[in-house]
């Protein structure tokens, strides 16, 4: 649910930027950059477990669109659904680079319920001795419809942006505090 | 090393002759040869009804090409050792085959000792390495050993040598026909107490060095020749020269042995932190063709294409390069580009020209963001050249018709001349009808202070004196010094192109990188090519005897050419992206598993040739800025920043 509650909930992180790309159809695509860089309290390995895509919840389900697991090229499903069975999220998710503990780059997409929003994430890790230094790009893409007035639009876009920074940054602080319990834990 | 071939079939196909070509099979489907040996495979053709027809107009390939050559006869010709798949093609009907090509038996056992002396009772372990008699190291093939002396020393079936009374013994190694002997010299044990020192401390990546000490029962210092090292636990190794480096922090504890005497220091080894990162800064993608090479010098970078033209651009403002002009010549690969030192003149090599005329281009920089031609050489390099490398007013190159090294004057950049040449010679050289070299391929090359480091692919590496002295050598007359080979089939998986691709002369070492694609694979295609490869670092300080120490791989992904600044090596590990390796201090070791790894940039964008798939071509410092290119996504723009935290 992690991913879905940041798109949803909302504080924007120094350095984020963004662009308006072209009208295709009757949506404009925005791509938000952000950038996260934290300094973890926990092994690569395990940070690497709790990357998008990767990490393992109760009543997730994963589903293999190309027979490949764990390496480059592979295309999977995560099916989140709550205690009725009913579908509460359903990520699509290729993977572009896959080095474990160092580098990891994936293609995300959101599909239904979630409104659509593509996100590549690419994270680089490095053990600096007790922690790890933690840092994420993502560049997520939203589609907006193109209808209302220009200024209209420019300001849906720029809420957008706005909350979409603001849920990045609460959500990987958050990410930090998961994954360093886990750490504790072990 | 451009291979298009198109596997689709159709139902039925009609032959030249009118028959209809239902199933197509090549016979033998499966043989294995040894290099240098010959094989006439024939197809099996049959129409629909089953009845068999002979077609015409059969058209053979093979891949990779480094394994065997095949003949539009259907005669494949094995060169070395690994899996090649001959494929025949009858319209669109096209048939396979698979041939194991075996190693060529060795002529000789190379032998080697650390220590190669010993006391009565100790341990040293004698590694051979069987060789054919084109040099190809053959590790799969089984040793005999046996002593000229037990009394002295006594060997097993593994090689471990067992020292067991004072003298001298020859360990004789067998492979085959091919042979070797190491002396060992077995030395009475004068040493009755033995201390180690060391430093304390280190990082993982650091190498460090343990100093024996043995004494003899007068307390006098004697020879620390025989002295066996060893360090417990996993994370780290201690070499026969006592060096030691851990790729896990943690504590260890080295012990040097000799004889029944031993001593112990410990290390405590931490992570390995580095306080810069590297950073992408700036792109520009390229959507439309394939980015190869680069080059900046001044305030200009020229980017040569997969294609028939050169870009250049103002980089006045790194992050945001402005493109300046484009020079179109007649060529489909514009591979290497380079300038003289001033950047007046600058160089383009060009393959697959229309005309056939390819060679090298000079350009006039006087503008250097607009570049003009302003001589060409093609004489003797008529057939396509693919790296070259400017020294003073000599350009070293590769011929691909000859797979040899040229050396090109432009003393008078209008008039230029060739005035030396040099090639490896190896047994399975051939001539191929097309009037291409088969078995032989010179890649990458690199002058530096007079010696000429050459990427000689299965030949390995070869060093040669062009003016350094130690052979006599020139430009005009290079002089061979040594080679240093090794068997690409050990290292990775048969069926694959796989060759000794580039090399860099930095400190005391040279890298040595692989270059490895799939045997077959079409550079035109949008589709990812899959790439491995690994960089070997060489010790090169006795360049007559160059001597691996490390290695750096990012697993399971290619590497391609490297630049080596202050210390920091800038890897283009094409779908790996960027990267930036620490190469400070001495070097020793798995380079990646140390994590001398400072960051690396990842080189995909959506808009792409390739879309999110990086195939970085290689990486130039310059000006506090590195310049990339990618093959897939264009040009790309980073730098080492400190370290800090932003969230």
């Amino acid at each position: 649910m992690f991913f879905l509650s940041v798109l949803l909930a909302a504080a924007a992180p120094s350095g984020a930027r963004g662009y308006d790309g072209p009208t295709i159809g009757d949506s404009v695509p925005v791509t938000v950059a952000n950038r996260v860089v934290l300094d973890i309290a926990a092994p690569a390995g395990l940070i690497w477990q709790f990357l998008p895509g990767l990490r393992t919840r109760p009543g997730m389900e994963t589903v293999s669109l190309n027979g490949l697991r764990e390496q480059f090229g592979s295309r999977f499903d995560t099916i989140h659904r709550d205690s009725t069975g009913k579908v509460t999220r359903h990520d699509r998710i290729e993977v572009l680079h896959w080095e474990p503990g160092v580098r990891y780059v994936a293609l995300v997409q959101y599909l239904p319920p979630a409104s659509p929003v593509t996100i590549v994430y690419n994270v680089d890790l490095r053990e600096t001795g007790g922690s790890t230094h933690f840092v994420m790009d993502s560049y997520a893409t939203i589609r907006f419809p193109a209808d209302g007035s220009e200024s209209d639009r420019i300001a849906k876009v720029a809420a957008q942006r706005a909350e979409w920074q603001r849920a990045v940054e609460t959500g990987y602080q958050a990410f930090k505090k998961d994954v360093e319990a886990a750490a504790r834990a072990r | 090393m451009r291979l298009t071939f198109v596997l689709a079939a159709s139902a039925v196909v009609a032959t030249p002759g009118g028959a209809q070509v239902a199933t197509l099979e090549i016979v033998p489907a499966k043989a294995t040869v040894v290099a240098g040996q010959e094989l006439r495979a024939s197809i099996r053709a049959k129409d629909a009804s089953g009845r068999e027809i002979a077609p015409s107009g059969v058209i053979w390939m093979v891949g990779p090409f480094d394994v065997a050559a095949v003949t539009q006869a259907g005669v494949v010709k094995a060169l070395r050792q690994g899996t090649a798949r001959v494929l025949a093609r009858v319209g669109g009907k096209v048939a396979s085959a698979e041939v194991v090509v075996q190693a060529k038996p060795a002529v000789k056992v190379e032998l080697t000792a650390s220590p190669a002396e010993i006391v009565p009772g100790q341990v040293t372990l004698v590694r051979a390495t069987p060789r054919t008699e084109d040099n190809d190291p053959l590790s799969d093939h089984p040793v005999r050993f046996r002593s000229s002396a037990p009394a002295v020393a006594t060997v097993d079936s593994a090689g471990v040598v067992v020292g067991r009374g004072v003298g001298e013994a020859t360990i004789l190694a067998e492979s085959g026909t091919g042979r070797g002997e190491l002396p060992i010299r077995v030395i009475a044990n004068r040493v009755v107490r033995l201390t180690v020192s060391g430093p304390g401390s280190a990082r993982t990546g650091d190498v460090i060095r343990f100093d024996p000490n043995p004494v003899d029962g007068q307390g006098r210092r004697v020879s620390s020749g025989a002295v066996r090292w060893s360090s417990d636990g996993p994370g780290a190794t201690v070499f026969p020269d006592g060096a030691f480096v851990a790729e896990r922090p943690g504590t260890y504890v080295v012990t040097a042995t000799v004889g029944a005497v031993a001593a112990s220091a410990p290390v405590t080894v931490t992570q390995r932190v580095h306080d810069r990162t590297f950073e992408s800064v700036g792109s520009v993608t390229y959507g439309h063709l394939q980015a190869a090479e680069h080059w900046a010098i001044g305030n200009v970078l020229y980017v040569s294409t997969i294609a028939d033209r050169l870009y250049s651009y103002d980089i006045t403002d790194p992050a945001n390069p402005k493109l300046t002009d484009s020079l179109i010549v007649d060529a489909r690969l514009i591979n290497d580009v380079s300038t003289n030192a001033a950047g007046t003149i600058g160089l383009i090599t060009r393959q697959q020209a229309s005309s056939r005329k390819n060679g090298i281009v000079f350009l006039d920089l006087a503008d250097p963001f607009h570049p003009k031609i302003l001589s060409e050489y093609t004489e003797t390099v008529s057939g396509g050249v693919h790296s070259a490398y400017i020294d003073g007013h000599y350009v070293y190159l590769n011929d691909a018709h000859t797979q040899s090294m040229r050396v090109i004057s432009f003393a008078d950049p209008k008039r230029p001349k060739e005035v030396g040449k040099w090639q490896v010679e190896n047994t399975v050289t051939r001539f191929h009808q097309s009037g291409q070299v088969e078995g032989r391929s010179l890649h990458d090359l690199q002058v530096k202070d007079g010696i000429a480091y050459l990427a000689y692919w299965k030949d390995g590496l070869i060093i040669l004196d062009v003016g350094h002295g130690i052979k006599g050598g020139s430009p005009e007359n290079p002089k061979f010094v040594s080679q240093f080979s090794y068997n690409h089939a050990d290292l990775y998986p048969p069926g694959m192109i796989a060759g000794t691709h580039s090399v860099f002369r930095f400190r005391n070492y040279l890298v040595v990188g692989d270059e490895v694609f799939p045997g077959f694979f079409d550079v035109n295609s949008r589709e990812r090519i899959k790439t491995l490869g690994r960089l070997h670092i060489l010790d090169v300080s006795d360049l007559e005897r160059p001597k691996k120490v490390a290695e750096y791989s990012v697993p399971n992904a290619g590497s391609h050419n490297m630049w080596v600044e202050d210390d920091v090596m800038y890897v283009g590990n094409f779908e790996a992206g960027v990267r930036a390796v620490d190469m400070s201090g001495d070097l020793r070791g798995d380079l990646y598993a140390q994590g001398r790894e400072i960051g690396s940039i990842w080189t995909g964008s959506p808009d792409g040739f390739r879309a999110n798939l990086p195939m970085t071509w290689g990486a130039q410092p310059h000006k506090g800025h590195v310049y990339a290119t990618d093959m897939n996504s264009g040009v790309w723009v980073g730098k080492l920043t400190p370290k800090r935290l932003v969230p």
